[in-house]
């Protein structure tokens, strides 16, 4: 095996890896890729793979969604965006690194071929900042296209500049290597890079040839519902996650201990998350429960939300919900909320909610 | 009869009427106990304000803040305005004025027809007083924010100071203010909020040689237009003199020319102020980009490569004394890595992990954005200027001066901006509080390092070696000492939903915004007025207080380093 061959090759299996220790949607990634290279293209592993989804985003609530008591009425379906935000943005929690790439805000259908310039940023907070050039595959997908006068595989060699997050050398020249693959609206994506310090002469031979240990190469990852061949489907998972979340969030009221609400804490997005452990979420959550009452049902009075793209590039969509409540003594009351969705790391966490009206 | 009959006729009528009836008087009880009357002041308020003399006469309706440095014997004037619950002006009422202090004493004011009243007196000790103010008839409507007067006796020491601008700041608004009869600013009128730090330079005045201050010009200091008189004799324009102030031609006098050129500049302009102050030493105040200016010269100007450059700048870093930062460019502006197109992600603070698994991963985008456009819009920032190329963090210029320690035998004091964003997140129906806290500086420059020798990705204005941790806001070591001016504010993320949409929109980051202690608005007369919320920990012992406000903490700490305390 090439070395070029050998690491693409290595890439993948580190990609299937992250289904055991990651989240279901690198599973789902890793079927549909299974579904289109076993089965081709036909509608039959469409269906199987949007079945299979909706099994995984249950699965994955926990088993909330089976006892809970959601009066969800209306299936949500969740449109796709109108368009590509001026630059996107992605992050992988698990690998602990994200991507922006520079795209045309508003474009509906395509992208231009040149001058996305892009960051890549580390666990330990550098960034790699460089330009990329993309081609648009038969499935409306995008990825990095193979030089023509390259060997196969190999990627295509280029100069950016690495900015350490402390280190006191300030900006410096590297060599790198930049797979991609991100879908057609931008939503979910896939990058993996590797670079040398332009001054490590064997470093960066090493990644213009593919290969790694050769010198100071670092490589690094960003996993979000993409990987090298397939990407998810947010659009179609949007509407299974939010049915399946607030069955399990009324799940968790009805059982009203804090071991519950730490099954939904495993659908929230970072801004809770990093904020609580399990644990403390689990009991912040059943504490405001006491004081405030419990959640007796959640229903959608938003049936089609749209996908959108915030300022930063960062994909969500919004859902306005009547949370029936019971406040003790058969006292009940209604609350109307909206309740913002991020797509993080390839999947829809619950981000945040807010009164409607306010 | 008839009328008798009524009630029995129309029972449920007379319930009715007895409820009433009865609700009535209760509530006529209630109001009558525990309701002072309908001419009651219980909701009144009495404001006091002292008047800054300097903007008094540049700005008379803009001159009276919570407090000013006043010169022993001389009367000072403080205004006070009572009005009602309703705001209206309380006309012809008896004020108290209760001064403490050095120079304590009880007096008596009546507002005149517009609720307004004036009470001037003349100190005759030097030291503190605090002036609280209330209705004679409603001790409760004391002032809620007394002023304060630091009665400084008048002296002539000679000190050699020179004040460093900020970037896009014009040398004449300062000057003016060190010598108003010396220099006339030509388009001071114009603007109130050009004239800045006003209660330091008065300060300074009181104790300091006027005609030994200056105010340093950058080599395109709008200054070379509006009153070239203002700069040092020294100096000579680099800029193009005939274009309009800060107009975005090249080479138009708009304080935005680079680092080290200013660097060396100010090495030839302190050398000459000392020569001409009998060799004393001397003395900077720098805020903003002023900072990285005597930063760079404090480093020996280590990317000037013209002949002898390196060489006079360290020459005339043995003629300094002291240097006293003032939310300044130490580290460089973050507003400039983030005009880089780089990921905001990974501004982190201690102890909040960095990049995909901060809290703050998916807001900071927004509230890099949000503050950008509401403050870096102000600023004017634009990265083909020298200015902005020198202070982006990790250039050229501040990797070299952060590469050494500044200049020995220079005493070095800063105050930073430390704004602290807490956020809350609605769940639903339930609210979890915030508990980790993300430090953003002064908005424009960060305080997540204060290594002198450090130059962090997102830079920051922050600066002690090795300090150790804050004391009442606190911290020394050596010859340095920082001050942080911590502010924290809590906001529900929801509360930034109108920047999904609008990186310019107000947000829940308005509050942060509009801190006294943002890089733009510290330098303003709200902020630093004696008696403003802002104070600092008194470092010198000399304030009579733990905390006391910062262009006094200033200038004690100048006055004993000069043994006049």
């Amino acid at each position: 095996m090439t070395q070029p061959n050998r690491s693409r090759a290595l890439r993948q299996v580190r990609s299937r890896r992250t289904v055991g220790r990651a989240a279901w949607p690198s599973a789902f990634v890793t079927l549909w890729s299974a579904i289109r290279r076993g089965a081709g293209r036909r509608p039959a592993a469409a269906a199987l793979l949007l079945l299979c989804a909706s099994l995984l985003t249950g699965a994955r609530l926990g088993g909330a969604a089976a006892t809970g008591s959601s009066q969800r009425q209306v299936a949500l379906r969740v449109a796709p965006p109108t368009g590509f935000p001026a630059t996107a943005r992605w992050i992988d929690v698990s690998n602990g690194t994200s991507f922006t790439l520079a795209l045309q805000a508003g474009a509906a259908t395509s992208l231009a071929v040149e001058g996305h310039r892009f960051t890549f940023t580390t666990p330990t907070g550098d960034q790699v900042q460089g330009s990329l050039t993309i081609a648009k595959l038969a499935d409306g997908s995008y990825t990095e296209p193979t030089p023509n006068s390259a060997p196969a595989g190999k990627l295509t060699c280029a100069k950016g500049v690495l900015h350490p997050s402390k280190a006191t050398g300030g900006a410096q020249p590297v060599t790198y290597t930049l797979e991609t693959h991100f879908d057609q609206y931008a939503m979910v994506a896939y990058a993996h890079i590797v670079y040398a310090l332009a001054r490590d002469a064997q470093g960066s031979a090493a990644v213009c040839a593919g290969q790694t240990g050769q010198g100071g190469e670092q490589t690094f990852e960003m996993l979000s519902g993409c990987d090298t061949n397939t990407c998810a489907s947010p659009v179609d998972t949007a509407g299974p996650t939010v049915t399946a979340y607030d069955s399990s969030v009324v799940g968790a009221a009805t059982q009203g201990n804090a071991q519950s609400w730490k099954k939904v804490y495993t659908g929230v997005s970072r801004v809770i998350a990093a904020q609580y452990g399990g644990d403390r979420f689990g009991s912040a959550i059943a504490q405001q429960a006491q004081k405030k009452g419990r959640i007796k049902s959640i229903t959608p009075t938003t049936t089609a939300p749209q996908v959108q793209f915030d300022s930063a590039g960062q994909a969500y969509f919004v859902v306005t919900d009547a949370v029936a409540m019971d406040k003790g003594g058969g006292a009940t009351s209604t609350v109307n909320v909206t309740s913002y969705y991020l797509l993080e790391s390839g999947q829809w966490a619950f981000w945040f909610s807010m009164p409607v009206g306010s | 009869m008839t009328s008798l009959m009524e009630p029995i006729a129309h029972p449920r009528r007379f319930r009715l009427i007895v409820a009433v009836a009865g609700n009535v008087l209760v509530l006529g009880l209630i109001l009558a106990c525990c309701n002072p009357g309908t001419t009651s002041s219980t909701h009144s308020r009495v404001t006091v304000c002292a008047n800054d003399a300097a903007r008094t006469a540049d700005f008379p309706a803009d001159a009276c803040f919570s407090g000013t440095f006043h010169a022993v014997g001389q009367p000072e004037s403080l205004r006070i305005a009572a009005v009602d619950k309703s705001g209206n002006p309380l006309k012809q009422q008896q004020i108290n004025v209760t001064v403490s202090g050095a120079n304590g004493r009880s007096a008596t004011a009546t507002t005149d027809g517009g609720g307004l009243a004036t009470f001037t007196y003349t100190a005759a000790k030097a030291g503190t007083d605090t002036i609280q103010v209330a209705l004679a008839n409603d001790s409760a409507s004391k002032t809620a924010q007394p002023a304060v007067i630091h009665w400084l006796t008048p002296q002539h020491v000679t000190h050699p100071i020179i004040l460093v601008h900020g970037i896009r700041e014009d040398a004449a608004d300062f000057a003016h203010q060190f010598n108003p009869g010396a220099v006339t600013d030509s388009d001071q009128p114009s603007d109130a909020t050009e004239q800045t730090w006003t209660g330091l330079i008065e300060a300074l005045k009181l104790v300091y040689d006027p005609t030994s201050m200056e105010t340093f010009c950058y080599v395109d200091d709008p200054a070379w237009v509006t009153a070239p008189g203002a700069c040092p004799g020294v100096e000579t324009a680099g800029c193009n003199t005939t274009l309009p102030v800060g107009s975005a031609t090249p080479n138009a006098c708009a304080s935005q020319s680079s680092v080290d050129l200013n660097a060396v500049t100010l090495a030839h302009v302190i050398s000459d102020l000392s020569a001409r102050n009998g060799g004393k030493k001397v003395t900077l105040l720098a805020y903003s980009m002023g900072t990285a200016i005597v930063r760079t010269f404090l480093a020996g100007c280590l990317t000037s490569t013209a002949p002898n450059d390196q060489q006079d700048c360290a020459n005339s870093g043995q003629l300094v004394d002291n240097a006293f930062f003032l939310n300044g460019a130490q580290q460089g502006s973050w507003l400039l890595t983030l005009k880089r197109g780089l990921d905001p992600a990974t501004l982190t603070g201690a102890g909040i992990p960095a990049a995909a698994n901060s809290p703050f991963t998916s807001v900071l985008p927004l509230i890099a954005q949000g503050v950008n456009g509401a403050i870096g819009a102000k600023l004017g920032l634009n990265l083909n200027n020298g200015a902005e190329t020198d202070l982006e963090p990790q250039s050229a210029n501040i990797l070299a001066h952060n590469s050494v320690q500044p200049a020995a035998g220079v005493n070095l004091y800063t105050f930073y901006g430390d704004i602290e964003l807490s956020m809350s997140v609605n769940f639903y129906v339930y609210t979890l509080p915030a508990t980790d806290t993300l430090p953003l500086g002064d908005l424009v420059m960060l305080a997540q390092d204060d290594n002198p020798l450090s130059s962090p990705l997102w830079g920051g204005g922050a600066l002690c070696d090795s300090c150790g941790p804050l004391v009442n806001g606190y911290h020394s070591n050596g010859r340095y000492h920082a001050w942080a001016l911590t502010q924290r504010y809590a906001f529900d993320i929801s509360g930034l939903a109108p920047l999904l949409s609008a990186p310019d929109a107000v947000s829940a980051l308005q509050g942060a915004i509009n801190s006294p202690v943002q890089h733009l608005n510290v330098s303003q007369p709200a902020t630093q007025s004696p008696g403003s919320p802002i104070e600092v920990a008194d470092a010198t012992g000399r304030a009579g207080v733990a905390k006391t406000d910062m262009p006094y903490e200033i200038l004690l700490t100048l006055m004993r380093s000069d043994g006049l305390i």
